[in-house]
């Protein structure tokens, strides 16, 4: 945007130009090396009054520094007639005529790219994290167009029902999951999906960016996701078909084919199969650590696999070899001592079992590479790399040869979950978990691996005929509860108490990428 | 760093405590001037409402919370919403889009393997009577459906995929459920003599589906079908052509290029096959019009061995309509 500071920074800068300005942004204000900040830290005080001061600024016109809340700075202007001076926190110019902060575009492009210098020589990237404002252009159309549909918290705007197509609430529900996944939200909203299939009927990812702006439209009337269902069909042919499908298949088959569909639009990252960085990945995938110790050397062969959900065991695990006396029957006594030989009660039991270690028997021993023989090993999972959004698939559905059934016990699930304990990293410190562990890591005040819940899908039904609904948040604690195209209220409570068949847990704090 | 040593005027903690607070403090304060600054620059410039949500809006996008009605304020409605069906670019009711695009695309599990299932029928046991009826209704294309049609489908539902599928799991046996259904009980056109034809005709639309290559049993009003296609499926079906013996259909019909011609194919067969022995009439013993006019025909012979041996009266040579390219076209157009 064009703007010209005022009339006495114009003669200023006519008579000497921008370039006072500049050296004390880049010496005192955005240090672009180490030696500048060394220098930033001795020299930013008040030289009246020798004080490190608050709001502290510099003349533009000779070298004095001086505090404004002790008026020391407004003295010297008074004194020596220089009437601009730098705030040396932020950069904006003041100017003592009018008596105001006044803003120069010139000067603040120049700030911009100051800025930009100093935080990528602190590693990190050169970008700066400043909230978007309108240009000219955009201004005037903000103007003339008064109207608009904002995310508030009273708003129903983001919010869409989905009418269902005919056994289609399996999609329906990802499509809420995945509409209302915040990171992902971000990027559709912000317009950033480039697409390179060139074929834009034919692309799930520019889909995906008019469902974005079909529900962020203000429309109340549910949406008619056809175009989705055909794409997905024509792009997943096993998820093809008017009958009832599972919900768990359908997101891995939809993250598939939108992952697919990014990789025309990182041509860079291409190359590198295991590493992509198109959106789904950024958000999804995480990294599975598999620890194949062997028994006889205690050799470990670590292997990590990518992964964009967590399945999770329900039925009755497999009887602990060292702790016969628990029985199935009697879930108190093996909730404590014995993971895994009981049906787990909550999700964090499920991921101790998911990842506790497992005894390999001699039916299936492993070649080690370092004593070169087949001996019995035990194996553990663990998380390597948190995803952004971590997807738990609880499964329900139960396909054992022979018979077939959902199982519908109740698994609690945290509004906040933490999965320290369940990184490789834990798992080096002590080999398996205890409580205890679990315990601490929850009071810690490390929030790195916090994760906030913000959608549940649920079936409700048998195995072979069903219903899925899902609850999602909107805000910090507003629940909303979305049956194809009805949305209605939800409470947190209600949302805790479901059964929960896909969990879908956002972390709570985004490392700089 | 130098907190870590004992201050010698005071006591340690106390010193970091002071510090942690100084350091806190200040990057409070330079939080809030960031702040400040950036309030104060948008309202230099004059953009700091600019994005705030206008009045109306704001009342407008309200969340409702009221029981029986969605956050919108909206009462639920069982309203017919339409979609375009970007396979077929047919208008249809988005309540039914899935079971038609399986259809039109011609997929899915069921429909591959109910297909392949008719393909080994065809192939294999003529008369056996274990291959679902083809559950194939013209009334997916239309949203202005009325009551009649609505029961006649809520008839054929237990002829749908999914029923199939289940009964199957229950013991595998899918036939039983088929017979009896109503459209078994209208014979295939080929099979009936001119009379036999107008006096169906007579009472009923009789367009001849598409896709299933049934004729539609209800009445000259239906709303599914024009005057056109009833007078065209009329010229069709009641203009005397010489019988033209063993004619192949098939051959016909491939001459007939379209994209889904592979699916229309499928079903031909299947219908060549039902027209040598419709598995309906092979089980269903209990079926009166169909049997009551066999039995007329041609007296004596038993039902299903008749079927068998001698072929009825062949509908009026497709080929030789095809010569006629108005009346093949509307064959394929009148849906």
């Amino acid at each position: 945007m064009n703007h010209h500071g005022c009339q006495h920074l114009n003669e200023f800068k006519a008579a000497k130009g921008t370039e006072p300005f500049r050296i004390i942004h880049t010496c005192f204000i955005a240090c672009a090396s180490a030696d500048a900040r060394r220098l930033k830290a001795a020299h930013c005080r008040c030289h009246t009054c020798n004080q490190p001061a608050f709001r502290l600024h510099a003349c533009l016109h000779c070298v004095y520094f001086g505090c404004y809340l002790d008026k020391h700075i407004q003295e010297h202007a008074r004194s020596t007639n220089h009437n601009l001076a730098v705030d040396l926190h932020y950069g904006a110019v003041y100017c003592f005529p009018c008596g105001d902060y006044v803003y120069d575009s010139e000067l603040e492009d120049m700030a911009r790219s100051q800025w930009g210098k100093a935080s990528s020589s602190l590693g990190i990237k050169e970008r700066i994290f400043a909230p978007w404002e309108p240009n000219d252009t955009e201004t005037e159309l903000l103007r003339k167009n008064p109207k608009r549909r904002k995310v508030e918290v009273a708003s129903t705007v983001g919010l869409r029902g989905l009418m269902n197509l005919g056994n289609t609430c399996f999609m329906n529900c990802i499509v809420q999951a995945l509409i209302h996944t915040p990171v992902l939200r971000d990027y559709f909203l912000s317009d950033q999906h480039d697409c390179q299939t060139g074929v834009v009927k034919k692309c799930l990812v520019c889909e995906m960016t008019r469902l974005f702006q079909e529900f962020y439209s203000g429309v109340r009337t549910p949406h008619i996701p056809y175009r989705l269902l055909h794409l997905v069909w024509t792009n997943a042919r096993h998820l093809a078909g008017y009958e009832q499908q599972d919900a768990h298949e359908f997101l891995i088959a939809a993250l598939d084919v939108l992952h697919r569909h990014c990789k025309g639009s990182n041509g860079l990252n291409y190359s590198n199969p295991h590493h992509c960085n198109c959106i789904i990945d950024q958000i999804f995938t995480g990294g599975l650590q598999s620890d194949v110790t062997c028994q006889k050397c205690n050799n470990v062969s670590t292997t990590i696999d990518p992964i964009w959900d967590i399945s999770l065991d329900l039925g009755p695990g497999p009887p602990c070899g060292n702790n016969n006396n628990s029985s199935n029957s009697s879930p108190g006594s093996g909730y404590s001592n014995s993971p895994g030989n009981y049906e787990p009660t909550s999700l964090i039991e499920c991921l101790k079992r998911f990842t506790k270690p497992e005894h390999l028997g001699s039916s299936a021993k492993i070649k080690c590479s370092n004593c070169h023989s087949y001996q019995e090993s035990t194996k553990q999972l663990t998380m390597k790399k948190l995803p952004i959004v971590a997807c738990f698939h609880l499964k329900r559905f139960e396909h054992s040869t022979g018979y077939h059934k959902k199982i519908s016990t109740f698994v609690s699930f945290p509004e906040q979950l933490d999965m320290t304990p369940f990184m490789s990293s834990s798992r080096n410190n002590n080999n398996g978990y205890c409580n205890q562990i679990v315990q601490e890591s929850a009071k810690s005040l490390s929030c790195d691996n916090k994760y906030s819940l913000f959608a549940v899908v649920n079936h409700s039904g048998t195995i072979e005929t069903g219903h899925y609904t899902c609850y999602i948040r909107q805000h910090k604690d507003q629940w909303f509860k979305c049956d194809d195209h009805m949305i209605t209220n939800a409470s947190q409570q209600e949302v805790l108490n479901s059964e929960g068949y896909l969990l879908f847990y956002h972390k709570q704090i985004l490392e700089y990428g | 760093m130098e907190f870590g040593h004992p201050h010698p005027f005071s006591n340690s903690e106390s010193v970091i405590q002071a510090s942690v607070m100084d350091v806190m403090n200040e990057m409070i304060d330079e939080a809030t001037l960031g702040i400040s600054f950036e309030v104060h620059r948008a309202c230099k410039l004059g953009t700091l409402f600019l994005g705030d949500t206008d009045p109306k809006s704001e009342k407008d996008h309200m969340i409702v919370d009221k029981p029986g009605i969605d956050v919108f304020g909206q009462i639920p409605t069982k309203k017919q919403f339409e979609c375009v069906c970007p396979n077929c670019q047919r208008h249809l009711a988005a309540s039914r889009f899935a079971p038609h695009l399986e259809k039109c695309m011609g997929m899915g599990r069921n429909s591959s393997r109910i297909a392949s299932r008719r393909i080994a029928n065809t192939s294999s046991k003529r008369d056996s009577d274990d291959s679902p009826e083809d559950n194939d209704n013209d009334s997916d294309w239309s949203y202005h459906v009325d009551r009649k049609v609505k029961k006649l489908k809520k008839d054929k539902t237990n002829n749908s995929p999914r029923r199939n599928k289940s009964s199957k799991l229950k013991n595998g046996d899918t036939g039983i459920e088929n017979t009896g259904t109503p459209e078994s009980n209208i014979p295939t056109y080929e099979q009936m003599t001119i009379e036999e034809r107008k006096a169906l005709l007579l009472q009923t639309c009789g367009v001849i589906s598409e896709h299933t290559k049934k004729m539609c049993t209800r009445t000259h009003r239906c709303p599914q079908h024009t005057d056109d296609q009833r007078k065209q499926v009329r010229q069709f079906l009641l203009v005397p052509q010489g019988c033209g013996g063993d004619d192949d259909i098939q051959i016909d019909i491939d001459s007939y290029d379209d994209a889904d011609s592979q699916s229309l194919r499928e079903h031909l067969q299947w219908e060549v096959a039902s027209s040598n022995s419709s598995p309906t009439d092979s089980t269903s013993t209990n079926n009166s019009t169909s049997s009551k006019k066999r039995a007329g025909q041609k007296s004596g012979s038993s039902k299903v061995s008749m079927n068998k041996k001698k072929k009825p009266p062949r509908p009026p040579d497709i080929s030789t309509a095809s010569v006629i390219p108005g009346s093949t076209s509307s064959l394929y157009d009148f849906v």
